[in-house]
């Protein structure tokens, strides 16, 4: 870490290889946009970067820290595209292939499913279930990405989980 | 209470399937709420089996060559920030040290400036900046002291090369020593005391170049040396000051012997009237008798008042002036300010008003009395001398007929009216005599014998002193005594005292050294015989009842110590007697002597007309006859 914070290219490029694909698989499962998720992990590995030698640890691993300027990221681009034109939320609502979770072998389309679903979480419940499922923190370093306590988190978690089996049952009716 | 309950079976249940525990065992633990976990853990378990989302490689790509080039921009400016400090770092520590390279090179450089010079007030402001950065009193008084001669000295090399007295270096006189003496009044330390003589001896040297400066020069070094007359009122203690004004109608020096006038506090030195009171320094009180030397300042309504009074002569001592006769009238003559009144049968010359002369007398009571006035310059230089040396005969005392006798290998006659001191012993074989002769023809006529001490110094030298003539046949004629002159030695000016360290041969007198105690130049020479009381640290000697001092420059025969007999001759200044010559006449005697002093021998100049005197011109006639001193004898 303090290799990388005096932009050691070895440590940066080890910093860089961990955390893309996260970054990137967390703004893609937020915005269901590759293009936009591509540009948010550009906008969000370069912002490391730049707050990398200030970086100071505090209790909260170097994941919590990264998670938390991806999650202001996509937040910002959600800011910009709400001044857009917006769609009405029944057309942007993506249709859910039907499915058997237990049943159903192909990952890709289940991943459309899925993704769709999130979409029509509330942010913090898909935040939660992004980084509790999807990337496998634990209710602490979530509570620490959010700002949030863990009792918040595991009721987040408690209530995206139920929507979540909601919107997938009602794809399969 | 049961959606809690539900919210931490569930978080239980994920943490226990992340650990690879099956869902029924999970659901075994909570049957009861088994029915609402089960679906929420079988989703969580569709969300783990989501699969893992890559980036596409050449977003991932792309996106790296921006973060690595930010990467070495950041790196590079880092670099740029670290070294930053180094280019205006650089830039001020080479001005820095421009400007103090700059500073210490004009520093030295005006270190060697003197008065007048473009970087002589940056010396002035070094040496100010020195006093600042000194914090302890005596410290700085001391670094006053020596910039105070400093000024001094670059004020003897500017007048001497210049011919001018700049009025900086007097300033900044004034400033160093008026602050000295603040430092050190009440202070009774060898600083203090060391303090007092220099400017005594700096103030001795401004009167003199007040002699010679111009008249615009010459306020302003009347006011340094009144600035100087304060700072020794201070460190002396005295609690007045005095004004500049009140010696703004100038300085002169005075010497003569000193008498009260009826007026209190007012006395006669020589001719001139001087007041003398809190503001004299030196040998105060006066005493009736002395000789004394006096810086005197005179006001604008022309009263004398005393600076500084230097006894250099007490009644009975010897003295030989030289000057010019300015005033003949009767019996008195005014040579240079110095009254002398002649002794009925002294030795003369004829004389007139402008002849220079070199008169011998001795202080007495009444004032200075001249035994012998001779001219000097001319075909008719002084032709009597005097020789120390061993006696080779006996001498009987009251010889009513001329006798020879031989001193040193040379044979002197004596004669019924030839005056011989025997304080000292007999004129004995073997006895250290002096003997004053003067040449007639071919005779060595004896004027005046003196018994020096008893036995002779062990090393058989013998000195011969009087007036350096010139040379004839390879010999020098020194008052009229012949002697060989030492292998190699210049001749003394013509007209110059000398005093020549010779040993006999044969009858031939061989010199080994020769010193000049009197150059040409006109003055006073002071013989003080008596016993050495005290040689103090600061480089004077207490000889009989008079303070001499002992420079480094003056030449000294024989080995000097406490209760030993000398005799020295020296010249006379405001800050007192300066040994030109000390001889050691008799040694200390073993046990060492007690406290009291030896009463200094009075020298007998009993009036008894020689041969020489009848061409004394009518102005000079030896009448009335002064008072003499007694305590001698005569072969008569």
């Amino acid at each position: 870490m303090q290799r990388a914070q005096h932009l050691d290219e070895r440590a940066l490029a080890s910093i860089y290889e961990q955390f893309y694909p996260r970054v990137y698989s967390y703004a893609l499962l937020q915005t269901g946009d590759v293009a936009m998720a591509e540009d948010i992990a550009s906008d969000v590995m370069l912002k490391v970067l730049e707050a990398l030698p200030r970086y100071r640890f505090r209790g909260a691993p170097l994941a919590a820290w990264i998670y938390r300027i991806a999650h202001n990221c996509v937040m910002d681009h959600h800011r910009r595209r709400k001044r857009r034109p917006e769609v009405s939320l029944d057309e942007a609502r993506p249709p859910l292939a039907a499915h058997n979770p237990e049943s159903r072998t192909d990952v890709s389309l289940q991943r459309q499913d899925l993704q769709r679903a999130l979409q029509c979480l509330t942010a913090e419940q898909r935040q939660v279930v992004i980084l509790r499922f999807l990337h496998g923190l634990d209710t602490r370093t979530i509570a620490q990405v959010m700002g949030r306590s863990q009792g918040a988190v595991k009721s987040l978690q408690h209530r995206a989980l139920k929507a979540l089996e909601r919107l997938l049952a009602e794809g399969e009716g | 209470m049961r959606r809690r309950r539900l919210r931490a079976a569930l978080d239980d249940c994920l943490r226990s399937l992340e650990r690879g525990e099956s869902l029924e065992s999970c659901l075994a633990r909570y049957p009861d709420l088994a029915a609402e976990l089960r679906p929420l853990l079988r989703t969580a378990i569709v969300l783990r089996q989501m699969g893992e989302i890559t980036p596409r490689p050449e977003a991932q790509a792309a996106t790296w060559l921006r973060f690595s080039r930010r990467a070495a921009q950041m790196r590079a400016a880092r670099m740029r920030r670290q070294w930053r400090w180094l280019a205006p770092a650089a830039i001020a520590a080479s001005l820095i040290a421009a400007v103090v390279l700059g500073l210490a090179l004009t520093v030295m450089a005006a270190s060697r400036s003197l008065p007048g010079d473009p970087l002589y007030r940056v010396k002035l402001l070094s040496e100010e900046a020195q006093v600042l950065l000194t914090w302890d009193r005596e410290a700085r008084a001391r670094l006053l002291l020596e910039q105070a001669d400093r000024r001094v000295a670059e004020l003897e090399r500017v007048s001497a090369e210049r011919g001018e007295v700049p009025a900086e270096a007097l300033s900044a006189l004034r400033s160093r020593v008026a602050r000295a003496s603040r430092l050190l009044e009440g202070s009774d330390t060898p600083l203090a005391q060391a303090a007092e003589s220099k400017l005594e001896r700096q103030q001795a040297f401004l009167v003199r170049l007040s002699a010679q400066a111009g008249l615009e020069e010459r306020d302003d070094l009347v006011a340094t040396v009144a600035g100087l007359h304060n700072a020794r009122l201070r460190l002396a203690g005295r609690g007045v000051a005095l004004p500049a004004e009140s010696i703004s109608g100038g300085l002169l020096q005075v010497e003569g012997v000193a008498r009260p006038t009826g007026e209190p506090g007012v006395w006669l030195i020589g001719p001139y009237q001087v007041r003398v009171g809190d503001i004299t320094l030196g040998d105060v009180p006066l005493e009736q008798g002395k000789l004394v030397r006096v810086l005197v300042g005179r006001d604008p309504d022309r009263v004398l008042r005393a600076l500084t009074v230097a006894v250099v002569g007490s009644p009975g001592q010897e003295i030989i002036v030289r000057g010019v006769v300015q005033r003949i009238e009767g019996t008195e003559l005014d040579v240079d300010g110095r009254l002398v009144r002649i002794a009925s049968g002294a030795s003369l010359d004829t004389v007139n008003v402008g002849d220079t002369v070199q008169v011998r007398a001795y202080v007495s009571n009444e004032g200075l009395v001249a035994t012998e006035v001779r001219l000097l310059g001319g075909l008719n230089l002084v032709s009597t001398f005097s020789l120390d040396g061993t006696a080779e005969d006996d001498l009987t005392l009251g010889q009513r007929q001329d006798v020879l006798w031989r001193v040193a290998g040379q044979v002197f006659r004596v004669t019924p009216s030839t005056v011989i001191d025997a304080g000292a012993g007999e004129p004995r074989r073997g006895a250290f005599v002096r003997v004053e002769a003067r040449r007639q023809g071919q005779e060595l006529v004896a004027q005046r014998i003196t018994v020096l001490s008893a036995a002779a110094p062990a090393s058989g030298s013998l000195w011969v002193q009087g007036v350096y003539q010139g040379s004839a046949n390879g010999k020098w004629l020194v008052g009229g005594a012949a002697v060989d002159p030492p292998p190699g030695a210049t001749p003394p000016p013509e007209g110059a005292l000398v005093r020549v360290e010779a040993v006999r041969s044969g009858d031939r007198v061989e010199a080994r050294g020769a010193v000049v105690v009197m150059g040409q130049q006109q003055g006073v020479l002071v013989k003080v015989r008596g016993t050495l009381r005290e040689m103090r640290d600061d480089g004077t000697w207490l000889v009989g009842d008079s303070t001499v001092r002992v420079g480094a420059d003056a030449h000294v025969a024989g080995k000097p110590e406490v209760g030993a007999e000398v005799e020295v001759q020296a010249t006379s200044s405001i800050a007192g007697l300066q040994a030109v010559y000390v001889q050691v006449l008799a040694p200390a005697p073993a046990p060492p002597p007690a406290e009291t002093p030896t009463p200094t021998p009075t020298p007998s100049p009993t009036p008894t007309p020689t041969s020489t005197a009848s061409a004394a011109s009518p102005t000079a006639s030896p009448s009335p006859e002064p008072s003499l001193p007694t305590g001698s004898t005569t072969a008569r």
